[in-house]
C-alpha cells in the first residue's frame, strides 16, 4: 500500500528535500511498503515498557519553587554587575530620559 | 600484503624491515586492486612520512607501539586532519577534515600507518555499498557481487590482502554484513567501548567505530589499542580495557553458547544455515555447550532499526544544508538554497532515509512509530539481558544468504533492509558481535554471528579463535 503522495511532499517540504514529480509515485510506493513492514511493531505487547516520559513525569516538579540566586553571583571571576539581594545588578546602559 | 598485522609490526619492531619498506610495497600493489573501487582517497607522501616516523622511533630505541608499521585503511566516515572526508557523498565532495578522530588517533598512536580512505554507502545508508556517489565497491571473491555495506571498501581492501586491518563503523551491522560476504573478521564492540568523537554521525545511539581484520588476533589488537574512555565523547565507557590478544586464546571450555532456534529459518540459504550448524559443533568438539534459545522480539529487529535509525538520521543529517556543510547553489533565498543542496547532493537512498524518518517523527505519527520503536527496543534489550543469564554467547548467522549480485536488489528496499535481520539486533541492544568466516557455500564466504554481554569482546573474540583455528583463513580466488 502506497503512502498518500501529498504526505511524501509534506515530508520533502519538512526535510527541505525537493522530489520530482515522477519521484512522488516510486517513493510513496517504497515507503508505503518499507512502513507496512514496520506496522507490525504494534503486534507486539509493549505495556510493562518503562517510558522515558514517565521517568520524566515522576521527576519533582520544581516549577513552584522560588528561584535560586544565580551561582555564578558567587564565583570569584563574576564581574557582570554589582551583587546585591542575592541577584545582579545590570548596570544601566541607556537613561531613561532618552 | 598476505601476512598479519601482529607478525608484520614484529618484523618492523625487530628490524627485519623498515616501515618504508611496508609501505612502500602497498603503495605498489595499491594499482592492481582499483578495480575493486575499494580506495577513495590515498595520501602516498603522508602514509611515507608517517612510516619513517616509525623508523625514527625505531631507530631511536623507543617503541614504535603493537601496530608499527602496520598499514592500515580507514572508511571515509572517519575525520583526518587535512584529508577529505566524504561519506561516500557528493554533499561532501570537497570537504577536508580540521581534525583527526579519536579512534585514528590510537591507530597512529599504537604504530600503525594510515594508507588510503575507503569506499562506502552514502553516510553509511546501505547494505551493498551501491549507494556510494563513488559507485559500488566490487567483491573480491567475485567481481560481480557486492562486498556488503556499508563499511565495503574496508572489508574489500582486507579481503584483497591490501591491508590487514581496516577501521568502519557499524550502525546496524555495517562492519559484521561486509565481513562476512568477503571472508573476513568484523567485531563490532560494546556501544561506547571505542570513542566516537570524530565518526561522522548517522545514527547516533546506535553508531560504533568497529574493525575489521584477517585475523582474530589482528581485529583484537585493533580493538585492544581503540578502546577506552575519552574526554570527546561522552557516551564512551570507562571501563578497563582487557588484554583482548589474551583474551583471544583463552578457548570456549565451560562455556554456554545459545544456537538462535531460527538458524534454519525459511528464508535463509541453507547452505548458510550448513556452514553455521558446523562452527556450533565445532565450538562443542572445544569444550563449549551448545543450546537452542528464542529470542521472540528479534524477528521485529529491522523493523524497530528502520523506525529508529532513519529517525536520527533525519535529525543528524539537517546540518548538511549548503551552508555549515556542503557547497552553495545559486539560491534567491535561504530556505531555496538549503532545498536545492540537499536535493541535488543527497542520493535517492539517503532522501528516502530522510523521508522516513521526518515521517516517523512527525506530529500523528511519532507515537506509532517513532514511540513505538522506542518500546521494542527496551523490550528485546530486555529478551536479550535475560537470554544471556542462561548462556554466555549467542550463535547465529551474520546474514540470511552470501554475497547477491550487484543490482540484484537496488529496485527493493524492503528486501535489501531485511537483510540485517541477523545483525541489527546488537546495535539496538549495545551488545558486542563478531562475524568470523565458517567456511564456503558455492564458493562464496559464510560468516558465523557471535553475541556476548556489554563488555564481553573477550569471550567473542575466544570463540571466534576456535572457528578459525578449525576453518582456517579464507582467501579469495586469485
Amino acid at each position: 500500500m502506497g503512502l498518500d503522495p501529498t504526505e511524501i511532499k509534506h515530508m520533502a517540504r519538512l526535510a527541505r528535500l525537493e522530489i520530482e514529480d515522477d519521484q512522488i509515485s516510486v517513493l510513496s510506493d517504497e515507503i508505503g511498503t518499507i512502513l507496512e513492514h514496520v506496522a507490525t511493531l504494534s503486534e507486539l505487547d509493549t505495556t510493562s515498557y518503562t517510558d522515558d516520559r514517565e521517568a520524566l513525569r515522576r521527576w519533582p516538579d520544581t516549577s513552584r519553587e522560588p528561584p535560586c540566586p544565580d551561582l555564578l553571583v558567587r564565583s570569584e571571576g563574576f564581574r557582570a554587575g554589582a551583587d546585591g539581594d542575592q541577584f545582579v545588578q545590570v548596570p544601566t546602559v541607556v537613561d531613561k530620559n532618552h | 600484503m598476505r601476512e598479519t598485522a601482529s607478525s608484520l609490526a614484529e618484523s618492523v619492531r625487530n628490524k627485519q624491515r623498515t616501515a618504508e619498506e611496508v609501505i612502500s610495497a602497498v603503495l605498489d600493489r595499491l594499482p592492481t586492486t582499483r578495480h575493486l573501487n575499494a580506495i577513495t582517497h590515498c595520501d602516498p607522501e603522508h602514509a611515507l612520512a608517517s612510516a619513517r616516523a616509525i623508523d625514527k622511533r625505531i631507530h631511536e630505541g623507543l617503541d614504535p607501539g603493537p601496530l608499527a608499521g602496520v598499514p592500515v585503511a580507514i572508511k571515509d566516515n572517519f575525520c583526518d586532519a587535512g584529508q577529505p572526508c566524504s561519506c561516500g557523498s557528493r554533499i561532501l565532495e570537497d570537504y577536508q577534515a580540521p581534525y583527526t578522530a579519536s579512534a585514528v588517533e590510537k591507530l597512529r598512536a599504537a604504530g600503525a600507518i594510515v594508507i588510503a580512505r575507503t569506499n562506502m554507502d552514502e553516510f553509511a545508508m546501505g547494505s551493498s555499498n551501491e549507494t556510494s556517489a563513488f559507485g559500488c565497491v566490487s567483491n573480491p571473491w567475485d567481481l560481480d557481487r557486492v562486498p556488503g555495506g556499508s563499511s565495503g571498501g574496508s572489508a574489500a581492501a582486507v579481503a584483497a590482502n591490501l591491508v590487514p586491518i581496516a577501521l568502519g563503523s557499524s550502525t546496524g551491522g555495517s562492519v559484521r554484513q561486509p565481513a562476512s560476504f568477503t571472508g573476513v573478521v568484523g567485531l563490532k564492540p560494546t556501544y561506547g567501548r571505542i570513542s566516537r568523537w570524530g565518526l561522522v554521525a548517522y545514527a547516533s545511539s546506535l553508531d560504533v567505530v568497529a574493525p575489521l581484520g584477517k585475523t582474530v588476533e589482528d581485529t583484537a589488537i585493533a580493538l585492544q589499542v581503540m578502546a577506552g574512555p575519552d574526554p570527546q565523547d561522552s557516551t564512551s565507557i570507562d571501563a578497563p580495557v582487557d588484554d583482548f590478544v589474551r583474551a583471544a586464546r583463552q578457548g570456549v571450555a565451560g562455556l554456554k553458547i545459545g544456537i538462535l532456534s531460527d538458524v534454519d529459518a525459511a528464508g535463509n540459504d541453507p547452505l548458510v544455515s550448513q556452514r553455521v550448524r558446523e562452527g556450533a559443533a565445532l565450538l562443542e568438539k572445544a569444550g563449549a555447550t551448545v543450546q537452542e534459545v528464542e529470542l521472540p522480539a528479534s524477528s521485529h529487529a529491522v523493523a524497530c532499526y528502520y523506525v529508529l535509525a532513519p529517525s536520527e538520521a533525519s535529525s543528524n543529517l539537517s546540518r548538511f544544508d549548503g551552508i555549515r556543510y556542503g557547497p552553495r547553489e545559486p539560491a534567491k533565498e535561504l530556505d531555496s538554497l538549503y532545498t536545492q543542496v540537499r536535493s541535488k547532493r543527497f542520493g535517492p537512498e539517503v532522501q528516502r532515509r530522510i523521508l522516513m524518518g521526518t515521517y516517523c517523527l512527525s506530529a500523528g505519527y511519532y507515537d506509532a512509530f517513532y514511540q513505538k520503536a522506542r518500546e521494542v527496543q527496551s523490550l528485546l534489550r530486555t529478551q536479550v539481558n535475560t537470554l544471556f543469564e542462561t548462556v554466555d554467547l549467542l550463535l547465529l548467522p551474520t546474514t540470511p544468504s552470501t554475497a547477491f549480485r550487484k543490482g540484484e536488489k537496488t529496485n527493493n528496499p524492503l528486501s535489501m533492509y531485511l537483510g540485517d535481520v541477523y545483525t541489527v539486533t546488537a546495535n539496538l541492544t549495545g551488545i558486542p558481535g563478531i562475524s568470523v568466516p565458517c567456511g564456503l557455500a558455492n564458493g562464496l564466504p559464510v560468516g558465523l554471528q557471535l553475541m556476548a554481554p556489554h563488555l564481553q569482546e573477550g569471550r567473542l573474540l575466544a570463540a571466534a579463535s576456535v572457528i578459525e583455528q578449525s576453518v582456517g583463513l579464507l582467501s579469495p580466488p586469485a
